[in-house]
């Protein structure tokens, strides 16, 4: 099992909309889509989940209906909007930046220098 | 933000705010659902369903503050925060009941400024209303002509009438009417003076309002061969006819012709201003020339598919087209259309507009005075439930709750005010309601404007008891929640007070004290007036004075294609009036019979402004307002009022080129500073748009001593007595003076009057002591509005200072300990703690007397040091700061009995 590593401020959103841009979740679903994609390195706190989605959602970022789950369940499916997905572009090419910068700073080398 | 994210905003509120708990349980219903999975999942795993339903509740948290924070999320925290719950009015009670003072003071306060705010501005929205109490009220219009140089109305449109009743499109049923007092003789034979019209029969279809029985005016009573007929009015078929359904039909006495009764009109139909009897109106153009002939007033509907615009439109067209056709009489006349009540009460005129304005700003200001005033010590109040706030902070309520809160508590308050508003507008509007009844001016007020607690007056009282529940609770809660709070919390462990008295709150105290001081000259002046002639007495035996308006049945005749009244007219009945004199003055009751236009000291005078001439005149005194009275012979000798200078009028000052006046004291005083005023001249001085314009100089022949019938002079007290002009004064006001009892002489007087010629009318028959007192209404309401102000904001300002002391004192507690345990002086201890106080006070006082000198000279009233004035200023000075060391007396003793050991026990 990976080690888990704890979630970064910020990253919860772009992970959520990230999942949910993959197609149609629930709540739990999404949670379960973010451990998959992430290896189950990612540990999300589940009560920040929903105020998170909620968030998106009147940002106009997801939107959300209501469904039928496997288990015959009533739930409420989330998917991403125009804007959600253009917002996750955004944020990902800005991640990959980041991250980018990030790895060049801390491989860094005193001969390098 | 995008538009697509703005949408889904509103969206998420509109949602949230509409189902509150539905989005709860939805909320709920997602999150069980999650752990039923998770568990369902952990089950899989090998826990058992207990184990696996405990360990994904625990995982998930707390449903109730996950909810919470989704709430937040989707952006409605503030409006969670502004939900009141019934605890929070539930506490308003309770803290009301905690602290009856000022629950009293602040009730009583909220109340007058609630009455006077609400009550002014529901009584200006009915006399501005565009609608009146009839079907489709709103579409009742009134036409009339403007003279676009002089903007004066011209009520001379017969010609105009006769043209738009045939002609306009936008308007329908164009009717006229005219005031007429008529004598209508009942069952009884006796008479009665009724008020009614001169209406065209449009006029009740314009109404639309069925007759009680027969029928109303038809057009074919308006043809001068058509047999006179008349439409009584309820009260007057009632009380006069005995609700006899038989009248109609029957001839009655209508003034001086008999009429036959065509209808009579259901209750309280008093259309189109306030009348009880109508005749038709019968008038021929084809009498009068283009631009002459009687005032009328001309009214309409609009069409089923026009719009006031469309009116004003076509009439504005007829105006061009009657200007360019009769240049003569209407190059500069164009006709306006209105909603009838405005139009009648001539509500547009833009003085009024701008006069409406400033009253119901100034009473909003009013309002928001006292209400900040109630906040200063509704501060205090909750400054001593810091540690609940703090507390309540620290557990995690926003600082939004706890304003939302103190808001709640201050609605109560403010509730309790608003009662005591609505009550006392509805005891004014009914005291209102019969003084004007017995003063008789009732019959002048249309039917649509009524004294009492209307719904716009509600609405106005709803709004304002909001405004001041904000003023009184958000106020002080923004002031002690915040950074406050965190200081309070740190604080709170050593006993320390944080409360502090900053800058806003003594801005207000200094302001309060300033306003009291300010209103209270011009209060105490109407006090000591009303005070000083209550112990006086009116000072003649008014009890043997009548008076009574004398005038011609449907008054003065009018001359063809003339005046409204011509000079023959006029002479005819100066003629009547002076055979009456004569007769009373030969009766061995009358000890003496005169004639003016008005009551002495009354309230409906003329009162222009005058101008001395400057041969030694004093500067400022060169121009002043003054009463204008015009008097019949003997009139200073009926009185006693001989002349102290000069002398009394003779036959030929009534001439009309006789430039003569007589003065009294206070006019001699304040024009020519004690030097003579006998030769000296006086004119009028009017102004207009293009600057002042004087009239003809008139010397000063004679100086009488200051007379009022016993009325306080409120009004300018210089007056100008002019000599009634032979033959001009029209109605005259009779004052007859008798051996006896006044009361007792008027089936006499009556009989006298009936006998001079048939249609000579006595009205308002009383002893000239009621009179008097029922012209004073308006200056009694208003010295009471002021007195009541002065008081309130007076008992705000030395609980204003009561609660700066007791935060000062809460505030030094610890200090006042130390310095009693070293041995300090107690004077110097009550010092230390008044001094602060008496700044205020001090300030406030400066500020109010600078204040009070500014508004005299505003008012030009030309006294600015006058000696009665200075010490008016000095006591009221001295009052107040008196009133507040009195307020601070309680605090300060509380000071003084603080024990050292008890003040350090905390340290």
């Amino acid at each position: 099992m990976p080690s888990v590593a704890q979630l970064l401020p910020g990253t919860l959103d772009v992970l959520i909309l990230k999942a949910v841009s993959l197609g149609r979740l629930h709540g739990y679903g999404v949670l379960l889509r973010i451990g998959q994609i992430s290896g189950g390195a990612l540990l999300i706190q589940q009560g920040t989940l929903y105020p998170a989605l909620y968030r998106l959602e009147h940002q106009g970022l997801i939107k959300s209906e209501w469904g039928t789950s496997d288990n015959g369940r009533r739930a409420k499916y989330y998917s991403v909007t125009t804007a959600g997905r253009k917002r996750l572009g955004e944020e990902t090419s800005s991640w990959n930046r980041l991250a980018e910068a990030m790895a060049r700073a801390l491989l860094a080398t005193p001969q390098e220098l | 933000m995008t538009m697509s994210t703005l949408l889904a905003r509103i969206r998420s509120w509109f949602s949230g705010m509409r189902a509150s708990r539905a989005v709860n349980a939805e909320m709920e219903e997602e999150f069980r659902l999650h752990m039923e999975l998770r568990a369902a999942d952990l089950q899989r795993d090998g826990l058992s369903p207990d184990d696996a339903g405990r360990r994904a509740r625990a995982e998930f948290g707390g449903i109730y503050n996950i909810t919470q924070l989704g709430r937040e999320a989707r952006g409605l925290a503030w409006f969670d925060a502004l939900r009141f719950s019934w605890l929070d009015f539930k506490l308003g009670g309770r803290m009301a009941a905690k602290y009856p003072g000022l629950t009293i003071m602040a009730t009583l306060a909220i109340g007058v400024a609630v009455a006077m705010g609400a009550g002014v501005s529901g009584a200006i929205s009915t006399i501005r209303s565009e609608s009146l109490p009839l079907e489709e009220g709103d579409r009742i219009v009134g036409i009339r002509l403007v003279n676009i140089a002089t903007t004066a109305e011209e009520p001379r449109l017969l010609h105009d009438f006769a043209e738009w009743r045939t002609s306009l499109h936008s308007v329908v049923d164009v009717g006229a009417f005219r005031s007429t007092a008529l004598n209508l003789v009942g069952v009884d034979g006796r008479d009665a003076v009724i008020l009614g019209a001169e209406m065209s029969a449009a006029g009740f279809r314009v109404a639309r309002v069925p007759p009680l029985i027969g029928r109303y005016l038809l057009e074919s009573d308006e043809r001068p061969s058509a047999e006179p007929v008349v439409v009584l009015g309820y009260d007057a078929w009632r009380r006069r006819f005995d609700a006899d359904t038989s009248v109609v039909g029957r001839a009655v006495r209508v003034g001086t012709s008999m009429r036959t009764v065509v209808g009579v009109m259901p209750e309280k139909f008093a259309f189109p201003v306030n009348y009880s009897i109508w005749i038709p109106l019968r008038l021929d153009p084809l009498d009068y020339e283009r631009g002459a002939g009687p005032n009328l007033f001309v009214l309409g509907r609009l069409a089923a598919s026009a719009s006031l615009d469309d009116a004003r439109s076509e009439l504005a067209t007829r105006s061009a087209v009657a200007a360019h056709d009769h240049p003569e009489t209407h190059r500069d006349l164009r006709a306006q259309v209105l909603p009838f009540g405005q139009a009648w009460l001539r509500v547009d005129d833009p003085h009024f507009v701008a006069l409406f304005r400033t009253v119901q700003i100034i009473v909003v200001l009013l309002v928001v005075v006292i209400c900040v005033n109630v906040a200063t010590f509704v501060y205090a109040r909750t400054a001593t439930r810091q540690t609940e706030i703090a507390v309540r902070s620290a557990l995690g309520a926003s600082r939004s709750r706890i304003v939302a809160q103190l808001f709640g508590e201050a609605c109560v308050l403010a509730a309790c005010g608003a009662a005591v508003g609505v009550w006392l507008i509805s005891v004014v509007a009914m005291q209102l309601d019969r003084a004007l009844t017995q003063s008789g001016v009732s019959g002048l007020v249309p039917f649509w404007v009524r004294f009492d607690v209307s719904a716009s007056t509600l609405a106005y009282v709803v709004g304002l008891t909001f405004l001041g529940a904000v003023i009184i609770g958000v106020l002080p809660a923004l002031q002690l929640t915040g950074p406050r709070v965190q200081l309070g919390l740190q604080r709170l462990a050593g006993g320390h007070s944080t409360i502090r008295m900053g800058r806003l709150w003594t801005a207000l105290i200094l302001a309060e004290v300033g306003f009291a001081v300010t209103l209270f000259p011009t209060a105490t002046r109407f006090a000591g007036e009303w005070v000083r002639v209550a112990s006086a007495g009116p000072g003649f035996p008014a009890d043997q004075f009548l008076s009574a308006r004398l005038v011609i049945e449907g008054g003065l005749p009018r001359g063809p294609g003339g005046e409204e009244a011509t000079t023959e007219s006029r002479a005819r009945f100066a003629q009547a009036r002076d055979e009456l004199l004569a007769r009373l003055q030969a009766d061995p009751s009358v000890t003496g019979v005169t004639y003016a236009n008005t009551v002495p000291g009354g309230f409906y005078a003329s009162t222009p402004h005058f101008e001395v001439d400057s041969v030694g005149a004093v500067a400022h005194a060169a121009r002043f307002e003054a009463r204008l009275d015009e008097v019949g012979p003997g009139y200073f000798e009926l009185f006693d009022l001989p002349p102290t200078a000069g002398r009394t009028f003779a036959a030929a000052d009534a001439d009309s080129g006789a430039h003569t006046v007589i003065v009294n004291r206070s006019f001699a005083d304040r024009a020519f500073q004690g030097t003579n005023a006998i030769g000296r001249r006086v004119r009028i001085v009017t102004y207009t748009a293009n600057g002042p314009e004087v009239g003809p100089w008139y010397e000063i022949v004679g100086v009488v001593r200051d007379f009022s019938a016993g009325l306080p002079p409120i009004m300018p007290r210089e007056v100008l007595y002019r000599a009634a002009e032979i033959g001009r004064q029209y109605p005259a006001l009779l004052f007859v003076r008798v051996r006896t009892h006044a009361g007792g002489y008027v089936a006499r007087l009556r009989s006298l009057t009936a006998a001079v010629r048939p249609d000579l009318r006595l009205r308002d028959v009383a002893p000239l002591e009621d009179r008097a007192h029922a012209e004073q209404l308006p200056l009694q309401w208003g010295a009471l509005s002021l007195a009541t102000v002065t008081a309130s904001v007076l008992v705000l300002s030395c609980a204003g200072v009561f609660a700066l002391m007791s935060v000062v004192v809460t505030q030094r507690r610890r200090e006042i300990g130390i310095r009693a345990a070293l041995g300090a002086d107690p004077r110097r201890l009550l010092w230390a703690l008044f001094a602060r106080a008496s700044a205020q006070v001090g300030a406030g006082v400066v500020i109010g007397l600078v204040a009070s000198v500014l508004l005299d000279w505003a008012l030009a009233r030309g006294d600015l040091l006058g000696a009665h004035r200075v010490a008016i200023l000095f006591g009221v000075s001295a009052a107040m700061g008196t009133f507040a060391m009195f307020a601070a007396l309680a605090p300060a003793r509380t000071a003084l009995r603080i024990a050292p050991t008890e003040a350090l026990k905390a340290e």
